[in-house]
């Protein structure tokens, strides 16, 4: 009997295991394609000056680059997650922990390098496909209303405003410029109208109104700029393909993985998903911390040479972990100490009360 | 039941109402005594910012409330039959609708409201403040009694501000009896020239006695004189000055008698001409008089005509001295006003404005810049183009005469720029558009998220004849836009609320014997994380509904963002009736 129940455990528990891995994989590929699906948007919204009715292939050309840009944050949270649902139903423990990190481990080391789409270029190729569909240029006889200026034609020729005049808010008065035939033109800075005379060229952007929805307010930029920085560091180190990348890869798996010992710190699981996900939060917001300002400063106290000490040019570690030794060694030795902890903490000093008490 | 606390409403009530005071004790701390707010308005500022806060906050509330109570305070009870199910269910439903009727009340109804009083306390909020730092400068300066009048009108707003009271006090403390006298003449509102001043009189006597112009000594003496008979150096005055001027001065004063006569026709003439609507007669009489009653200060037909002068300016120009000074105040301005100023007879005047400022019943503006063509046969004729520098609404018309109150020639006049400007220029731009429309075609002015829904609406037709942005493309299509997004706005709270309860009900908490309290911190640590949660919730949401509208157009745009709402509103109450559900014995 004994043996039959503990066969039945087993199946149990690796079918729980098994089932971890999957809603990881499942809940990777919504949020990615959710987070991919919302930064495409935005890069359009908020990027692209007077985007015009847009066609679904200008979404998907800027896809493979928004994906690139939410791939750590997306792979994160999916892992978070599946952690969340792990610790309800873990099945076998140190086998689910090493499958999903195997898994987020290699979604982040190989994820980026299959696709190689450098955002600006894309933004740029698809402004200057745009010049002639601009939206707010399909409104003859009315003034249009633009950031610091208003324009107004009779008809459109080409990529040609014909009579018509341009109120620039930026000039001193007479600020009203009348044109019989001006060009419009689409740069890297966005759209441009070609003003004959001393006017010259001027720079046509979208009215507050028209941008505002796709402009985070100030506490949402924070949140952005939070995930924006690790992100950045994380495609720089990834674009080396180093050392460095697999050190960055595998650290930032195991603090995830590991902070969910704090989805027990109490009995209630929600309030532990708040507690844990504001822990991850502070120890990111630390790890970026120490790159963006705390090595900075010490770089600057001890000099390159220091920096250079350990890991000189054409040396071992200089070879394998490319020009940012220091900037791999020191955070993510922090965070992997960090980390450490928090599994002796999980599995040695408070191992994992029993469910069959829930009241303990 | 494990508290006392039994329906989710109920939690979610309390969520609400702990996050309201949260939010006041946030306002009341953070609203720092240096801020623009009117002393008197402190308070009702502290409630109105607390308020929309709130508003602000809701979603984050109500969510968190949703998360908290069937996680923690709630169990879903044991239904042995159907129908006892439904009722739960439509009950825990139809508290959610209250709620987010409650939302919609305060968002569509107290928010505008309390933003537009709040933006008009804070306009006069500014005004107050720029006056006050004016008179600081002034005082510096070494002006006290201009001080002391930008103090004067400062305190007219903020009457209870201990600063500028006592900063009066002070100056007032410190002012001689010649600054007094000049305040009193200038806050009694008249002309000090009109008012008889004894003393003033008599020092300009000796003044005139002193450069041995004896005419003007004398009359100054006598003016005296016949206020205080027996003042002794008013009559020692007039006494040499009577006796040194009788003969030399006889000839002189039959001149000045016949050129006085010659200029009072004159003026009155153009004075007449004035009160028929020719305003340039008029400002020339009134310029006219003045010089008169300067070099002849004691005739009183000439004060007279001066007077009835004075009183038709208004109706056809400004001084550009007032205008500078309500333009001083920047943060008042409303920016860049561009129109289109109907179409007479084929032509399509435009009109824009640099500045504009409302000042109490009056507005000025600055930099006035009309431009008058004619579209025919695709061809288009600009037929005038000028410039103003400064401009005053009087009735249904911009001035453009501003003038100095002293010097004739610091009037300011249009500077054209093309063409030959339409006839009638002197009563300035005749408006075709309402004049209270012009601070809504200001393109500064970005608060169509800032109005209510019954406002918004009140932009469009039906309610409107004519649409009030009809000559600008894309407004009233953000103005239906941004219906659209406000009328789903409450179906997204119920989804979000329908999806919380279910997620509570997956996390609710493992106690057999009650919680212990240091749990509860985190009730109230929760709705505060879910406000950073949800700004970014709702940034998303906003973005991707807008997106949609405008990648598919207004009425594809709406029908999917509305489909959508449909598809997740079902899906949220299939998911919360599950859960609810799987409680039912069969």
């Amino acid at each position: 009997l004994n043996t039959r129940a503990i066969t039945c455990y087993n199946t149990a528990a690796v079918k729980d295991t098994l089932l971890a891995v999957i809603i990881f994989c499942l809940v990777l590929a919504v949020v990615a394609a959710f987070c991919t699906l919302a930064f495409a948007v935005y890069l359009i919204g908020s990027r692209l000056f007077l985007f015009p009715a847009v066609a679904p292939e200008m979404l998907l050309k800027v896809v493979p680059a928004a994906f690139r840009q939410v791939f750590l944050p997306a792979v994160l949270l999916s892992l978070f997650f599946a952690l969340v649902r792990m610790r309800r139903k873990p099945g076998l423990v140190f086998l689910s922990y090493l499958l999903l990190g195997a898994l987020a481990f290699g979604a982040l080391y190989f994820g980026p390098q299959l696709v190689a789409a450098p955002l600006n270029a894309e933004i740029a190729k698809v402004r200057a496909e745009s010049v002639v569909g601009l939206r707010d240029l399909a409104y003859p006889r009315q003034l249009i209303p633009l950031e610091g200026a208003y324009l107004y034609f009779d008809r459109k020729e080409g990529a040609d405003l014909v009579d018509g005049f341009l109120v620039d808010d930026a000039r001193p008065a007479p600020r009203v410029d009348f044109f019989d035939r001006a060009p419009v033109t689409t740069g890297a800075d966005g759209a441009r109208l070609g003003l004959p005379g001393p006017a010259g060229a001027k720079t046509l952007a979208p009215q507050a109104a028209e941008s505002a929805p796709f402009a985070p307010d100030t506490s949402v930029q924070s949140t952005f700029a939070f995930f924006q920085s690790l992100n950045d560091r994380f495609l720089a180190f990834s674009g080396e393909r180093t050392g460095a990348a697999l050190v960055v890869c595998l650290v930032v798996v195991l603090v995830v993985l590991s902070s969910s010992v704090f989805l027990r710190v109490t009995r209630w699981p929600l309030a532990n998903v708040f507690i844990a996900l504001l822990v991850l939060c502070l120890i990111l917001a630390f790890y970026n911390f120490l790159i963006n300002q705390f090595l900075v400063e010490v770089k600057k106290l001890l000099g390159e040479s220091f920096w250079t000490t350990l890991a000189p040019k054409g040396g071992p570690l200089a070879a394998f972990f490319g020009e940012s030794f220091w900037l791999t060694i020191v955070p993510n030795g922090v965070l992997a100490f960090l980390s450490l902890v928090f599994f002796l903490f999980d599995f040695v000093f408070l191992p994992e009360r029993k469910r069959e008490r829930p009241d303990a | 039941m494990r508290n006392p606390v039994a329906t989710p409403a109920s939690v979610i009530l309390g969520t609400l109402f702990l996050g309201f005071i949260a939010v006041v004790a946030f306002s009341y701390l953070t609203t720092s005594k240096t801020m623009y707010a009117l002393e008197q308005a402190r308070w009702s500022y502290v409630w109105e910012r607390a308020f929309l806060l709130f508003t602000d906050s809701f979603f984050a509330f109500q969510c968190a409330g949703a998360l908290i109570a069937y996680s923690l305070f709630l169990s879903v009870p044991v239904f042995f039959e159907r129908r006892s199910l439904f009722r739960y269910l439509s009950s825990v439903v139809i508290s959610i609708v209250v709620l987010t009727v409650l939302f919609l009340v305060c968002r569509e109804g107290f928010a505008p409201a309390f933003k537009r009083h709040m933006r008009e306390s804070r306009a006069v909020g500014l005004f107050s403040d720029a006056l006050y730092r004016s008179a600081l400068e002034e005082e510096k300066a070494g002006d006290p009694v201009t001080a002391l009048e930008y103090l004067r009108i400062a305190l007219l707003s903020d009457g209870r501000n201990k600063d500028k009271i006592a900063e009066k006090t002070a100056i007032f403390s410190r002012l001689t009896d010649a600054q007094y006298e000049e305040y009193l003449a200038r806050t009694t509102g008249s002309d000090p020239r009109e008012e008889f001043d004894a003393a003033a009189a008599l020092e300009r006597a000796r003044a005139a006695f002193a450069k041995k112009d004896y005419p003007r000594a004398l009359a100054f003496a006598q003016a005296v004189l016949a206020v205080d008979r027996a003042n002794a150096e008013a009559l020692r005055i007039a006494g040499i000055a009577g006796e040194k001027s009788y003969g030399e001065n006889a000839a002189r004063q039959t001149a000045d008698e016949r050129y006085l006569f010659a200029q009072k026709e004159m003026g009155v003439k153009a004075l007449t001409a004035g009160k028929a609507g020719n305003a340039e007669e008029l400002f020339r009489a009134y310029y006219l008089f003045l010089d008169l009653h300067r070099r002849f200060p004691f005739d009183q037909n000439t004060a007279g005509y001066l007077q009835e002068a004075s009183d038709l300016l208004p109706s056809v120009s400004f001084f550009t001295a007032d205008a500078e000074l309500a333009l001083s105040f920047k943060n008042l301005a409303d920016a860049d006003v561009v129109f289109f100023n109907g179409e007479r007879d084929g032509v399509r005047e435009l009109v824009s404005i640099e500045e504009m400022v409302a000042a109490g019943d009056r507005t000025y503006f600055r930099n006035v810049e009309v431009a008058g063509f004619r579209e025919q046969n695709g061809t288009r004729r600009v037929l005038y183009h000028y410039l103003a520098p400064f401009g005053k609404l009087i009735g249904k018309n911009i001035n453009l005469n501003g003038i100095d109150k002293a010097e004739p020639s610091r009037r300011t006049t249009i500077r054209i720029l093309e063409g030959v400007p339409p006839d009638g220029l002197a009563k300035g731009v005749a408006l075709a558009v309402p004049a209270a429309d012009l601070h809504s075609f200001s393109l500064s002015q970005t608060d169509i998220a800032d109005r209510g829904l019954g406002e918004l609406f009140a932009l469009l037709p039906p309610f409107r004849p004519q649409p009030l942005f009809a000559q600008y493309a894309r407004v009233d299509d953000l103005i239906v836009r941004e219906i659209a997004l406000r009328i789903a706005l409450p179906f997204f709270l119920i989804i979000l609320t329908l999806f919380c309860f279910c997620i509570g009900l997956t996390q609710n908490a493992r106690y057999l014997s009650g919680a212990p309290k240091s749990v509860y911190v985190w009730v109230l640590v929760i709705p505060f994380v879910m406000i950073a949660v949800m700004e970014v919730v709702l940034f998303l949401y906003r973005m991707g509904a807008v997106f949609l509208y405008e990648a598919l157009g207004p009425l594809v745009g709406i029908i999917v963002i509305a489909a959508l709402h449909v598809f997740f509103l079902i899906l949220a109450l299939l998911r919360f009736s599950g859960k609810i559900g799987s409680s039912l014995r069969k």
